[in-house]
C-alpha cells in the first residue's frame, strides 16, 4: 500500500497546486477570459434580493437564469442596465455601476405592487389615529369622549375599548394625550364633571390609574414623559421645574430640578438643559449632577434660542437636543446643528444615522461620519409630518399632507424616484410597524383603519 | 546512539533547547488561531483567501484519508478471515531457520493496573486463555501500583491464582511508589514489571530475541487471533527485533453504554489509526501494542517519567537505533473501553481528560527533536518527514476544528463595510459551503463504515435507536472543537507554559 499511498498523494498534491490558485483568483473576482491581454479579467458582482423574492432578473436586456435572491458574478467592470420583474408588481429598473473586485449590493429592493391591496381592519369611520411607536398598539378615536377611544392590538388583530364599560371616567372629554416610544401606556388629560384629571391607561389591560397631577400643576405642563419600563413614574416639566410623580406610591417629588429649559429621560437618568446653557445628567431624584456640555448650541446659541427643548438620548455618547422651533443639535464631533425647522427625528442604531424631516424635506444625518451636514433625500414637500425608517433602514417612508411616499435611502446609481404609495385621511397620523413591514392608516374615503403591506412578504 | 529520552536532568544548552522546543507547538497553534482571528478583522480579504486555501487543502486531505480508510477497512475485513496460525507455520518453514521456531517464541503480556478493579482487567485475561495461540507460551504480568488500594492488590492475587495454570506463568508485580527518577506514570509501572519479567526469562534461559512483549491497557480485550497474527508478523519481519507491532485499537467494550458523542469520538480515533496503518513508513505506536522484548531491554524500557509512554517507546527506539526501527501495522483489533462515567456530565469531563492525555503526546516533540539534532546516522529526509508529521499532527489537532468551525467564518460574520462590498465577501462563503458539501462524501463514508465496524447492539435495542446512532455524527463539529481541539490546545499550552501534566487514570465504567 505505501506505493499506492505515495502515488495518490502526488495526484492530490497536483490537484491542490492547480486548483488552489484558480479558486483563489475566482474568489478575488478574477476569471479566465481567453483573448484578453493576460488571459485573465478582473470582475465584479451584483448581489440582488427583492421583497418579495422570486423576481426575474434582466441584465442588459438578457434574462438571467436565476431569480432573486441571486448573486450575478463574473461581470466585467462597467455600467449595466438592470431590470427586476415580478408579476403583479411594478418593474424595478436601474442602471448599475460594477467595479472590478467590488460587489454592488442591492439586497433591499422593495417591489411596489401594481394594485396595492390594503386590508380594512376596523370598518367603522375613525376620526383620529394615535400611533404608539415601537409597540403593537395604535389608539383610535371615534369621538371626543374617553369611551370613544379604541385600542387596536396588532397581535389580537381586533379593536377593543380603551377603558372598561363600567369605568368611572366614562363621559369625560379627552383634551390631549401623550405617548412614549416603546411604552404601551397612554396618558390622557380629561375634563370630567369634577374638573380636569390626568389618567394613565395601560393599552394591554385597559387598567387605568388616575394621576393626581392637577393638584400640583393646575396648568398644562410643557412636557410629561416616563421611561417605558416605569410607566407609573411620571416626570413633568412646568415653569422651568421638573417634578416626579409616582402613581403606585401616590407620592410626589416636586421640583427635583429647576431652571430647566430642556428635558429628557434615559436609563433612569434625567437629562436637563439649564437656563445657563448646561446640558446635565442627574439621578432620578435630581441629585448627583454631571455636566455633559456647556451651552451645546454653537456660538452660545442657547441664550438666543427660545422655547422648550426635548432631549433625546440615543446612546451614552449620542444625545439629540430638539427645540420647539426645530433647532437640532447632535452631540457628536463635528457639531451637527440645524438652526430651525426640524419637525422630528428617528434613529437607526445599526448605521448610527438620524432620519430628520422638516416641513418640506426629508434627510439623513450621519452621526458616525465626518460630514456635519444632512443629506436631503427628498425636497419640495408641502407638509411633511412623519417619517419612518423602513426595511432595516434601507428605505424611508414619509407622510406629506395626506400623501405617503416611499424612497430608497441609497439609490443604486441613478436617483431613485420617490414613489407615492397612497393617500390617507387628511390630517390624520399613520403608524408604521417594521415587524410586519406595513402601514396602519385611516382610509381617505371611508376613514376605516386600514393596513397596507409596504414590504411584500413571500 | 546513547540518548537520554527525558526532559529531566538536562543542563545548559540542552535544557534551553528543550524549553524552546516545548514552547514551539503551543506558540504555533496560538499564533495560527490568534493570527487568523486578528487577520479576520484587520485584513478580512486576506483572511478569507487563506481560509479558502486551507478549506481546499482540508477537503483533499479528507478525501485522501477517506480513500485509505476504505482500503484499510477492507483489509481489516479480509484479515478477519485469515488463519494466522497456518500462515505463521508457513512463515516458519519459509524462514528456514533464520527465525525462531513457533514453539520457541514466548509472549510477555504486561497489564498495568493503577486502581482498576478486577471487572476491568479480568475479561482481557480470560480472553488471553481463549487465544488461538497456546496460552502456555504466554507469560502474563499484572503490574500493580503499590499505591493502589489494598483491595486491588488482593484482587490481583486472586486473579493470579485463578489463571496461573493456563499460562507459562502469571506474575503479580507490585511497583514501589516513589522510585528515584520516576514520575507517577504508567510507563514507570510497566518498566518495573518488564524488568521483573526479564529476570524471570533470564532465570529460565529464554533468549530475549525470541520474546515478544505486549503492553496493554487494563481494559484491553484483544481479538482471539491477536497473538497468532502477532507471531506471524514477528516471524515474517526480517528486522523483527527492531520492530513494534501496532494493532488497530477499537473502543467496543462498552460502546453501547456511553453517550453518543463519546462513541463518535472514539470511533473517529479508531478510524484515524486505520488510516495511519496504511502508512507504515511514518507509523508510530499508540495505546496497546507489541514489540520485541530484546529491543525493549536494549532501549532501556519505557520512559519512566512521561505520560505518553505508548508513542514515546517508538521514538526512544527510533533514536536508540538511529532510525533503524519501524512499526508494522497489524490488521487485527484490540478493544478497549470508551472513557465513561455514571453521568453524562462526568463522561464529558472524563473524555476531555482522556483526550488531553492523548494530546499530551506532544511532550515527545521537544525530546525527539533534540534527539534528531544529535543523531547523525538518521537520514535528513527521514528526520524531516518524521519531525513534520509529529509537529503538523499536533498543530492540526489543536487548530483545524477551530479554523473549520469558527474562525473560518468570522470574516463573513463580522464583515466591515469595505469587505462586505467586495467580491470576496460573496464568493468566499459560497466556495466554503461547496467545499463542506463535498466533504460530506468523507463524512457519509465514515458513517457507513462506523456502522460496519461497530459490534452488534445489545439484543432488544429498538431499531429506531439504532438508526439514531447514525445521526450521532451530526455532533462532530461540536465535539471536534470541545473534546478534541480544546484538550489538544490545553495540552500544548501547558507544555508551552511549563505546567506539566500529571498522569490521570481514565475512569472506566462497566
Amino acid at each position: 500500500m505505501p506505493w499506492l499511498r505515495k502515488s495518490i498523494f502526488f495526484v492530490f498534491l497536483a490537484v491542490y497546486l492547480i486548483t488552489c490558485p484558480i479558486l483563489i483568483l475566482y474568489v478575488l473576482g478574477y476569471v479566465m477570459r481567453p483573448g484578453t491581454a493576460q488571459g485573465m479579467m478582473r470582475t465584479g458582482l451584483i448581489s440582488l434580493a427583492t421583497a418579495p423574492p422570486g423576481a426575474s432578473i434582466y441584465v442588459g436586456g438578457r434574462r438571467y437564469l436565476r431569480r432573486t435572491p441571486a448573486v450575478l458574478d463574473g461581470l466585467a467592470p462597467g455600467e449595466y442596465g438592470l431590470k427586476v420583474i415580478l408579476k403583479h408588481y411594478h418593474p424595478w429598473v436601474r442602471t448599475v455601476q460594477v467595479e472590478g473586485e467590488k460587489a454592488t449590493v442591492l439586497e433591499k429592493i422593495v417591489l411596489a405592487p401594481t394594485h396595492p391591496a390594503a386590508r380594512v381592519l376596523v370598518p367603522e369611520p375613525i376620526k383620529e389615529l394615535t400611533p404608539v411607536p415601537e409597540t403593537r398598539f395604535v389608539v383610535l378615536s371615534t369621538g371626543p369622549k374617553i369611551e370613544d377611544l379604541v385600542v387596536y392590538d396588532r397581535d389580537a388583530a381586533e379593536p377593543r375599548p380603551l377603558i372598561p364599560l363600567d369605568s368611572p371616567f366614562r363621559g369625560s372629554r379627552v383634551l390631549s394625550s401623550v405617548v412614549v416610544n416603546e411604552s404601551p401606556f397612554l396618558l390622557l388629560r380629561l375634563r370630567a364633571e369634577e374638573g380636569e384629571a390626568y389618567l394613565s391607561v395601560s393599552l394591554k389591560s385597559g387598567e387605568a390609574r388616575q394621576a393626581d397631577l392637577l393638584t400640583l400643576f393646575p396648568g398644562k405642563p410643557q412636557e410629561v414623559t416616563w421611561e417605558p419600563r416605569r410607566p407609573y413614574q411620571l416626570f413633568s416639566v412646568q415653569d422651568g421645574s421638573v417634578h416626579r410623580v409616582d402613581l403606585e406610591a401616590r407620592a410626589v417629588s416636586p421640583s427635583i430640578a429647576e431652571r430647566v429649559r430642556g428635558f429628557g429621560i434615559h436609563d433612569q437618568r434625567l437629562y436637563v438643559l439649564t437656563e445657563d446653557g448646561l446640558l446635565q445628567r442627574r439621578d432620578p431624584d435630581g441629585g448627583r449632577i454631571d455636566t455633559l456640555f456647556q451651552d451645546p448650541l454653537p456660538g452660545g446659541g442657547l441664550a438666543r434660542a427660545s422655547g422648550f427643548f426635548r432631549i433625546i438620548v440615543l446612546a451614552d455618547d449620542l444625545i439629540v437636543v430638539l427645540g420647539e422651533r426645530g433647532e437640532l443639535w447632535v452631540s457628536r464631533f463635528p457639531d451637527r446643528w440645524i438652526d430651525t425647522g426640524v419637525r422630528g427625528v428617528e434613529f437607526d442604531p445599526r448605521g448610527e444615522r438620524l432620519l430628520i424631516w422638516r416641513k418640506d424635506r426629508v434627510g439623513v444625518l450621519d452621526c458616525a461620519g465626518q460630514d456635519p451636514n444632512p443629506l436631503w433625500m427628498a425636497e419640495g414637500g408641502n407638509d411633511i409630518r412623519q417619517a419612518f425608517w423602513v426595511y432595516e433602514a434601507s428605505h424611508v417612508l414619509f407622510q406629506d399632507g395626506p400623501a405617503i411616499f416611499l424612497l430608497e435611502r441609497e439609490p443604486a446609481a441613478s436617483p431613485a424616484p420617490t414613489s407615492l404609495l397612497l393617500r390617507v385621511r387628511a390630517g390624520s397620523a399613520v403608524a408604521y410597524a417594521e415587524e410586519v413591514g406595513g402601514l396602519y392608516y385611516l382610509d381617505r374615503e371611508s376613514q376605516a383603519l386600514s393596513f397596507l403591506e409596504v414590504i411584500p412578504r413571500p | 546512539m546513547t540518548f537520554r529520552f527525558s526532559r529531566h536532568g538536562l543542563q545548559g544548552f540542552d535544557k534551553r533547547l528543550e524549553r524552546l522546543l516545548e514552547i514551539l507547538p503551543g506558540a504555533t497553534s496560538w499564533t495560527i488561531l490568534v493570527g487568523m482571528l486578528v487577520l479576520s478583522f484587520w485584513r478580512p480579504r486576506l483572511a478569507a483567501v487563506l481560509v479558502i486555501a486551507f478549506d481546499l487543502y482540508w477537503l483533499l486531505r479528507l478525501l485522501y484519508m477517506t480513500l485509505f480508510l476504505v482500503l484499510s477497512y477492507l483489509k481489516l475485513t479480509r484479515h478477519r478471515e485469515t488463519d494466522w496460525m497456518a500462515r505463521a507455520r508457513q512463515s516458519e518453514r519459509l524462514t528456514n531457520g533464520s527465525a525462531p521456531r513457533l514453539q520457541e517464541i514466548s509472549h510477555v503480556v504486561i497489564i498495568p493496573v493503577a486502581k482498576e478493579s478486577r471487572e476491568i482487567y479480568e475479561p482481557g485475561i480470560e480472553n488471553l486463555v481463549r487465544q488461538h495461540w497456546p496460552s502456555r507460551q504466554m507469560l502474563v504480568v499484572l503490574a500493580v501500583e503499590e499505591r493502589a488500594p489494598a483491595g486491588v492488590k488482593e484482587e490481583a492475587r486472586a486473579v493470579q491464582q485463578r489463571y496461573r495454570e493456563h499460562f507459562l506463568d502469571f506474575l503479580v508485580v507490585v511497583h514501589p511508589d516513589g522510585l528515584p527518577g520516576e514520575a507517577r506514570v504508567k510507563g514507570a509501572n510497566a518498566t518495573y514489571a518488564a524488568k521483573e519479567a526479564a529476570a524471570w526469562l533470564q532465570g529460565r534461559g529464554i533468549p530475549f530475541e525470541r520474546v515478544v512483549v505486549s503492553c496493554f491497557d487494563a481494559d484491553t480485550v484483544v481479538s482471539p487471533a491477536y497473538f497468532t497474527c502477532l507471531t506471524y508478523h514477528f516471524l515474517a519481519c526480517p528486522t523483527r527485533t527492531r520492530t513494534s507491532f501496532q494493532p488497530i485499537p477499537v473502543y467496543h467494550n462498552n460502546i453501547w453504554d456511553v453517550p453518543g458523542f463519546a462513541r463518535v469520538l472514539d470511533v473517529g480515533a479508531s478510524f484515524f489509526q486505520l488510516v495511519e496503518a496504511t502508512n507504515p513508513e511514518k507509523l508510530v505506536t499508540f495505546s496497546s501494542h507489541s514489540m520485541s522484548f530484546k529491543a525493549l531491554v536494549e532501549v532501556g524500557y519505557w520512559p519512566v517519567d512521561m505520560i505518553s509512554d505508548d508513542s514515546a517507546i517508538f521514538w526512544k527506539a527510533f533514536l536508540h537505533y538511529e532510525g533503524d526501527y519501524q512499526v508494522v501495522p497489524m490488521y487485527v483489533t484490540v478493544s478497549m473501553d470508551v472513557a465513561a462515567s455514571e453521568s453524562w456530565r462526568k463522561t464529558v469531563v472524563n473524555v476531555y481528560k482522556q483526550k488531553r492525555r492523548w494530546a499530551w503526546g506532544v511532550e515527545n516533540f521537544p525530546i525527539v527533536m533534540r534527539g534528531f539534532f544529535r543523531a547523525r546516522r538518521i537520514p535528513l529526509l527521514a528526520k524531516l518527514k518524521h519531525a513534520f508529521k509529529l509537529f503538523e499532527g499536533h498543530i492540526a489537532w489543536a487548530t483545524w476544528p477551530f479554523l473549520l468551525g469558527i474562525i473560518g467564518w468570522i470574516p463573513a460574520w463580522f464583515a466591515g463595510q469595505v469587505f462586505s462590498n467586495s467580491v470576496v465577501y460573496y464568493t468566499a462563503p459560497r466556495i466554503a459551503i461547496t467545499i463542506f458539501q463535498l466533504s460530506s462524501i468523507g463524512l457519509l463514508t465514515t458513517v457507513v463504515l462506523s456502522q460496519c465496524l461497530l459490534p452488534r447492539p445489545p439484543v432488544g435495542r429498538p431499531w429506531l435507536k439504532r438508526v439514531g446512532h447514525t445521526f450521532e455524527w451530526c455532533v462532530i463539529p461540536f465535539t471536534a472543537i470541545m473534546l478534541s481541539a480544546v484538550p489538544a490546545l490545553d495540552a500544548q499550552t501547558r507544555l508551552m507554559l511549563g505546567r506539566y501534566l500529571e498522569f490521570w487514570v481514565t475512569e472506566k465504567k462497566r
